[in-house]
């Protein structure tokens, strides 16, 4: 059986229907999950049951030493130029315009934007890197917050993927597979190690977009779908305008004591039924509803930031006011993670900078940097990061080309580029103040050291203690993985 | 008891070992047993027999199995380094490695020989060397007597031996009412009606069952619900997917299934026109439509897309889901190497692909517009949409003949001066340079384009050369959304002549000429010269050519140019004749009309040409508004290679069309060859893997659980002489009508699904189906009972999808992309009831209230049923459930004035049977409950009353508010969301 551990479940602050509902008594919720109620009572149980029903399951395994509990994917949509933030080439500074030699480019795939241009113009950082930390790692000046961080990540310049477009290679990331419709790494994560609470979805998706909306990234629900696991490990999505999460609030003209009387009802007839038709899957329908309801309460009590100390929001910066912004969503990540769910994945879109990279990159970074840091700084000062991994991550980076016209003042960008390009990870256990890996001279193929995607999904699992080639499931007569037939965990870079 | 047919074939009743089958219980050891019987079944034993065992080693026997071979043991329990079963499977100095000349054991076999051998390898019992199960022909068991002469329904013979080997009963028949809900609900997908329920209960004639299932079989919302399962086998949704997510007329296909369904078409044929009615002798439009099966799939649009990459990416998926939805086979595996469990080589795979690969397409979208449809397709109007065409062509043609005669007279008289004046040469028009205005921006593309030209707009020069290019960008309105720009010149004019004006644009263009608009076309596309052009005649003198450009994202372009109109000899001695004043034959008109109308003075006819003109514009927007269904074809002929790991830049050998070389050499040339393989009574996969589906529709699970997979990864079936029956009983005729009937009408399915301490304890799964299961109805259906048991619903059959009540921002929230509108177009009136499968299905993200569904990405044909608070919460607060709770109540009351019998009937309806007193006590306190509160609080009565679009109720409203909460309590109870 899976491992089921529900540690959250008697927080006092909830309210739950059976205190109040002398009608529910025989069948409260905590003889549901201490399993008086034989075979059938335990919450865990029932839910393997319906797992069981729709396909053959396959025993996890946490078979290798735990060094994380909890994931947050800081996900920078559209694709920010690691050849502008990360990877450190000065000597570029000086060529800027000369044509980038083609022995550099033969191999690699571009999408069909650029794959036809007649001139590949070396467009160097816009501006040229410092120095941060002890570590002395050069980022871009545009980085502050995360420089300030720089002592806590290791920072990979040598990530690679298959794709070259935006939609397959965020699912290649988030799935193992550029074809949508197989799980999600959160939904894997979910799946196979189970709830920390029953109050919040274990597995949370967040988007935000930049204050421009200058580029359209759409952020698919198959990039947190269950794919063939089933679906009630799929992300829940909290969204910014309107019910935090779809239904969650009651009906205009229903107050919370009416809607408690309705479900006390709704829970004693169901109760009657269960005693008649003897279903297991009854019991399991009885906790489904306390549950949604206790989640009425505890979503509320999760988004309201204003509790939080000016010195955390300060933290976070200005923009943490405005719902929907990165921002607010680093700093729910956090108190999500706090309250016990597993995997938040916030889905951040505007850095497809094709022609505006030299107008909008700034601003872009302004929107982004100072939140992800303070989110690191923040869980570290809680004693959350030695268990949590923050991932800064995109589905490819960018050409060391310009796009356009380099010298227009209307703006230029990069095209996109998957043979080589910067992510970062904190916490849950990746190293500190590390430079990993290595990119050619134009910061356009791997030199050194090459991470693919498989590998890094491969190395994530490794600190939930789950061999990537264990955690499988059965569907349409294969033993399907996050990781398909590849991956290799990456040592060097794990404490 | 109906008509059962006894075939001509009777086969040996070959009774399998059920011990082994009920073997594949959930214990691990057991797994892990199953397993490395499978293993050494398969892959040993043919060799390693007990008669005349290689190496003298009987793996056959368990007393062969411990004596060994001549090179010792085989098997040390607990010891694999001394095991030679295991030891052997690896090459090692010159010996062979295990099987010899045979392929090697995958690395999860030999794990599993490993795991066997360590956990006591025990394995009772003499195995046989066998082909799998599932690659032989169905072979016909015998049935008794009894179940021959159609005394006892032959399911029931079959499940009832089984559950007597265990020791169990068959439960006793369910209820009445129970029975009328449960059928009802499985084949339309409604629940019964209160009047249903009472004749079923007052018919007391021994075919009362009968006759209800007959009469539903025979309603329209039949074949609504029974393509359910379709549509996600076959990934139909109405958009693309990807990121610009281009709407398609798919739906189209959608109907075909329902009606094919509801015609009972025999499942041969409903197999062949999916798969190949395009290649049918004189195939139609709806079985060239029905082959939209096949183009169902993902359709990436995004701006770098490779073609060839993502036409690739399609192939695979037309194999994939064929394979899966026909043959019950997981063929994927075999896309990258040859399949490691089952025996489907890459060669296989890609033999199979060979099927697919001639379709003239280019594997991605056109870009532009709302909807993206990539060719091939058929135009495929409603009946009612080709009714106001031809009605229209009619009016056209009897407009056009009083034309003819108006423009005979024209031409007569005109012709003289006409024909000078398409002789003058280009020298005679001396242009202007072009000038341009300053850029506006528009809200949206289609009000940047209908904005009234500017007052006081000022023009500066163009300088940039447009004239006799194909496409030249436009900085000034590149690269931004709705950005609109005038340009403009003048020709100054020696004498008379006859020009034509040529114009490409990026994206939609206006033109007028002195102040007379000659263009209009709010097109979204890249320049191309000649995509719009007028012709006209220019007097002696100064004349102003006015050009609106409106970009709607990305690049904006224009071309231009002047030339002489294109005239035929023909059509010029036609004018000579007439310019000699010989008259003009009708047909003459014709030959030179197109030519010349656009150039004439004469006004006499104005009237008329503008009705023409208008009737055709409006005939070719209709005609551009009608489906076009993505179809297959064969036009494109293309040699198909083996692909390395499946890498499309990596081919490998040529393959021809085939079958899996396992089935056989079936000569195949094409995909109708391939159909008509497929539903031959000797392959032994096709009935299997339909009445397995079948069969899990009414019972939850199919008798081999895993019904997407057949081969020897998957479950062997739990009944398999039944599954055997049922199959060749279905490929007599394929009859699906006939097969649902003989599953409704057996003992089986109309049993209780109480569950008693017996059954947790000796079928805790009921895969035995010693009870019926409880089924949590699909979300999609349980909409439908909300909008049904209200009375909400519109049941209109087939046509366009619609869209019902969706919380804001699931559509546009995803993030903003400024290519197209994605807000989300709610339906009004009555659109909003319709039942959910005409809901629009929008690919990347589906419809927010129903949990649980396939996600229509890719085949699905074992859809997930799980429980979470998000379900529970969807159902307690989407205003769907809210709506349907209160329309109910007001209905409710309305008919019977008291709230305590509204309760009762409310009950009835949601339930199919009284409440309880128990249940009946529960819902009245809650009423009271209710009551207290919304009689001191009017404006939450307002509030709850106002939901949704149906009108309010103008009396009880307070009662109306308190019993909307019992309504909706009703809906949500466990057995209202169940098939009992």
């Amino acid at each position: 059986m899976r491992p089921s551990p529900v540690n959250n479940i008697n927080n006092p602050i909830l309210p739950t229907l059976e205190a109040h509902d002398s009608g529910f008594s025989g069948l409260t919720r905590r003889t549901l999950l201490t399993g008086t109620l034989g075979a059938a009572g335990n919450l865990a149980l029932s839910c393997l049951l319906t797992d069981d029903a729709s396909a053959q399951t396959k025993k996890p395994a946490t078979t290798l030493p735990i060094k994380a509990k909890r994931l947050i994917i800081l996900w920078q949509g559209g694709a920010p130029s690691h050849v502008d933030l990360y990877d450190h080439k000065p000597h570029l500074q000086k060529m800027r315009g000369d044509e980038l030699p083609a022995s550099v480019r033969s191999k690699v795939r571009l999408s069909t934007m650029t794959a036809g241009a007649s001139r590949h113009p070396i467009l160097p950082a816009l501006k040229p890197f410092v120095p941060y930390g002890k570590s002395g790692i050069h980022l871009s000046p545009l980085l502050p917050g995360i420089g300030s961080i720089a002592d806590k990540f290791t920072l990979i310049n040598s990530m690679t993927t298959d794709a070259v477009n935006h939609a397959p290679g965020v699912t290649l990331f988030m799935t193992g597979s550029q074809i949508p419709g197989r799980p999600s790494m959160g939904s894997w994560l979910v799946y196979g190690l189970g709830k920390m609470t029953e109050d919040l979805p274990s597995f949370v998706v967040m988007t935000s977009t930049d204050v421009g909306k200058t580029c359209g990234q759409l952020f698919f629900d198959y990039y947190w779908g269950n794919g063939f696991l089933p679906s009630q490990h799929q992300g829940t999505r909290f969204r910014s305008e309107g019910e935090p999460v779809l239904y969650l609030d009651n009906p205009k003209g229903v107050p919370p004591e009416l809607r408690k009387a309705m479900l006390n009802g709704v829970q004693s007839v169901n109760k009657a039924h269960l005693a008649t038709k003897g279903d297991p899957e009854i019991a399991s329908r009885i906790s489904q509803y306390e549950t949604a309801f206790r989640m009425q309460s505890s979503v509320p009590d999760l988004l309201a930031i204003e509790k939080e100390p000016q010195h955390v929001i300060d933290l976070y910066g200005k923009d943490v006011q405005r719902p929907g912004s990165f921002a607010r969503n680093c700093l729910l990540a956090r108190r999500l993670v706090e309250r016990g769910t597993r995997v938040v994945q916030l889905m951040h879109s505007g850095w497809d900078q094709h022609g505006n990279l030299s107008t909008q990159l700034a601003e872009q970074c302004r929107d982004t940097d100072q939140p992800a840091a303070a989110l690191v700084k923040d869980l570290e000062q809680r004693g959350l990061l030695d268990d949590t991994i923050v991932l800064w991550m995109s589905e490819f980076g960018r050409t060391v080309f310009g796009q356009g016209d380099i010298n227009a003042s209307s703006g230029y960008g990069r095209d996109h580029l998957g043979s080589v390009y910067s992510v970062w990870a904190a916490g849950g256990g990746f190293k500190k103040g590390l430079v990993y890996g290595k990119s050619d001279d134009f910061a356009y193929n791997v030199a050194e050291n090459p991470v693919h995607v498989h590998d890094l999904q491969a190395t994530l699992l490794n600190q939930f203690g789950i061999d990537h080639r264990q955690l499988t499931y059965r569907y349409q007569g294969r033993d399907f993985r996050l990781t398909d037939v590849y991956g290799t965990v990456i040592k060097d870079i794990l404490s | 008891m109906i008509d059962m047919r006894v075939h001509a074939v009777t086969v040996l009743f070959t009774l399998l070992s059920t011990a082994v089958i009920a073997a594949s219980a959930s214990s691990r050891d057991a797994t892990i047993d199953a397993d490395a019987k499978r293993i050494l079944e398969q892959r040993c034993v043919r060799c390693h027999t007990e008669k005349a065992p290689s190496g003298s080693l009987d793996l056959a026997t368990l007393a062969g199995r411990k004596r060994g071979g001549k090179s010792g043991a085989a098997i040390v329990p607990g010891n694999i380094g001394d095991s030679k079963l295991f030891t052997r499977l690896q090459a090692s100095g010159s010996q062979p490695s295990m099987p010899l000349g045979d392929k090697a054991l995958s690395s999860v076999e030999q794990k599993v020989i490993q795991k066997w051998i360590e956990t006591g390898a025990s394995l009772p019992g003499t195995l046989k060397a066998k082909t799998h199960w599932a690659w032989l022909r169905p072979q016909r068991p015998r049935v008794t007597a009894s179940a021959k002469s159609g005394s006892i329904n032959p399911i029931d013979h079959f499940i009832q031996a089984k559950l007597k080997e265990a020791g169990l009963k068959a439960s006793p028949l369910a209820d009445k009412r129970t029975q009328i809900r449960r059928v009802t609900l499985d084949l339309i997908g409604l629940p019964p009606t209160q009047a249903e329920v009472d004749a079923f209960l007052n018919d007391t004639a021994p075919n009362a069952y009968e006759k209800v299932v007959d009469r539903l079989m025979d309603s329209p919302h039949y074949g609504e619900r029974m393509a359910l399962p379709w549509l996600d086998a076959a990934r139909y949704a109405d958009s693309n997917g990807f990121q610009q997510d281009g709407d398609t007329y798919q739906y189209v296909w959608r109907d075909w299934v329902v009606n094919a369904l509801n015609a009972n078409m025999p499942f041969d044929q409903f197999a062949i026109e999916q798969l190949a009615g395009d290649l049918l002798p004189g195939a139609t439009d709806a079985q060239r439509v029905a082959t939209g099966f096949n183009r169902n799939h993902l359709l990436n649009g995004e701006g770098g897309a490779i073609p060839e990459e993502q036409r690739n990416v399609n192939l695979f998926d037309r194999v994939n889901t064929t394979a899966t939805t026909f043959l019950g086979i997981s063929l994927a595996c075999a896309q990258c190497h040859d399949h490691k469990y089952d025996p489907f080589t890459q060669k296989d795979y890609y033999s199979f692909m060979a099927l697919y690969n001639n379709v003239p397409e280019t594997g991605v979208p056109p870009g532009g517009g709302q909807y993206r449809i990539a060719e091939p397709t058929v135009t495929y109007g409603s009946a009612v949409e080709n009714e106001k065409i031809s009605r229209l062509e009619a009016q056209q043609k009897s407009l056009q003949s009083s034309l003819d005669v108006s423009l005979r007279k024209a031409i007569r008289t005109e012709a003289a001066s006409l024909i000078p004046a398409l002789e003058t040469p280009l020298t005679a028009i001396k242009p202007s340079a072009w000038q341009k205005s300053s850029v506006s921006i528009g809200s949206s593309f289609q009000q940047a384009f209908d904005r009234r030209y500017p007052a006081g707009l000022t023009f500066s020069p163009l300088n940039i050369d447009v004239d006799g290019k194909q496409s030249v960008d436009l900085p000034d309105i590149s690269n931004k959304d709705n950005a609109s720009i005038y340009l403009m010149r003048t020709f100054t004019v020696e004498r008379a002549i006859a020009a034509e004006f040529r114009f490409g644009s990026d994206d939609g263009i206006r033109v007028w000429l002195d102040d007379d608009q000659k263009i209009s076309n709010a097109a979204q596309r890249a320049a191309l010269l000649g995509q719009d052009s007028f012709t006209a005649i220019l007097t002696p003198g100064e004349h102003r050519l006015l050009v609106q450009v409106v970009n709607g994202a990305g690049i904006g372009g224009f071309a231009f140019e002047l030339r002489k109109p294109v005239i035929t000899q023909e059509q010029k001695a036609i004018l000579q004749k007439a310019a000699a004043g010989v008259d003009v034959t009708d047909a003459e008109v014709r030959v030179v009309q197109a030519a010349v109308l656009p150039m004439l003075q004469a006004n006499d006819f104005g009237n008329l040409r503008d009705q023409v003109a208008a009737i055709g514009k409006e005939l070719t927007s209709l005609r551009a508004a009608l489906p076009k269904v993505m179809v297959m074809s064969d036009a494109q002929p293309r040699q198909t290679r083996v692909l390395d790991r499946g890498e499309y830049l990596q081919p490998l050998d040529l393959v021809a069309p085939a079958v899996p070389a396992l089935f056989g050499a079936a000569p195949i040339k094409n995909r109708l060859d391939f159909a008509k393989w497929l539903v031959r009574t000797d392959n032994p996969l096709t009935a299997r893997v339909q009445i397995n589906r079948y069969w899990q529709l009414f019972f939850g699970t199919g008798l081999s659980k895993t019904s997407e997979n057949f081969g020897t990864l998957g479950e062997a079936p739990s009944h398999p002489e039944l599954l055997d029956w049922l199959a060749t009983e279905f490929s007599w005729d394929w009859d699906v009508k006939r097969i649902y009937k003989l599953i409704v009408m057996s003992h089986t399915y109309r049993q209780k699904s109480e569950v008693l301490p017996i059954h947790l304890k000796k079928d805790p799964s009921n895969r035995l189906y010693s009870r019926q299961s409880r089924l949590r109805v699909p979300s999609l259906l349980l909409r439908d009972i909300a909008l049904a048991t209200s009375g909400l619903m519109n049941t209109a059959i087939g046509g366009k999808p619609v869209y019902p009540y969706q919380p804001a921002g699931i559509w546009d929230g995803l993030s903003i992309t400024k290519e197209r509108d994605f807000s989300y177009p709610q339906s009004t009136g009555s659109d909003l009831y319709r039942r959910s499968i005409y809901t629009f299905w929008r690919r990347t993200a589906g419809p927010g209230n129903m949990f649980d569904s396939a996600s229509r990405q890719q085949c699905t044909v074992n859809a997930s049923r799980t429980s979470t608070p998000l379900h529970a919460l969807t159902m307690l607060n989407d205003i769907t459930w809210i709506e349907a709770s209160r329309v109910l109540a007001t209905n409710a009351l309305e008919w019977n004035g008291s709230v305590e019998t509204s309760i009762d009937d409310m009950g009835l309806t949601i339930l199919a049977r009284p409440l309880s007193s128990k249940e009946r006590k529960t819902m009245q306190q809650l009423m009271g409950t209710a009551m207290k509160y919304y009689i001191s609080h009017g404006p939450d009565v307002d509030a709850i009353l106002s939901s949704g679009y149906a009108p309010a109720p103008k009396r009880n409203r307070t009662q109306i508010a308190a019993l909307t909460q019992v309504a909706l309590a009703m809906l949500n109870l466990d057995e209202a969301i169940t098939r009992e």
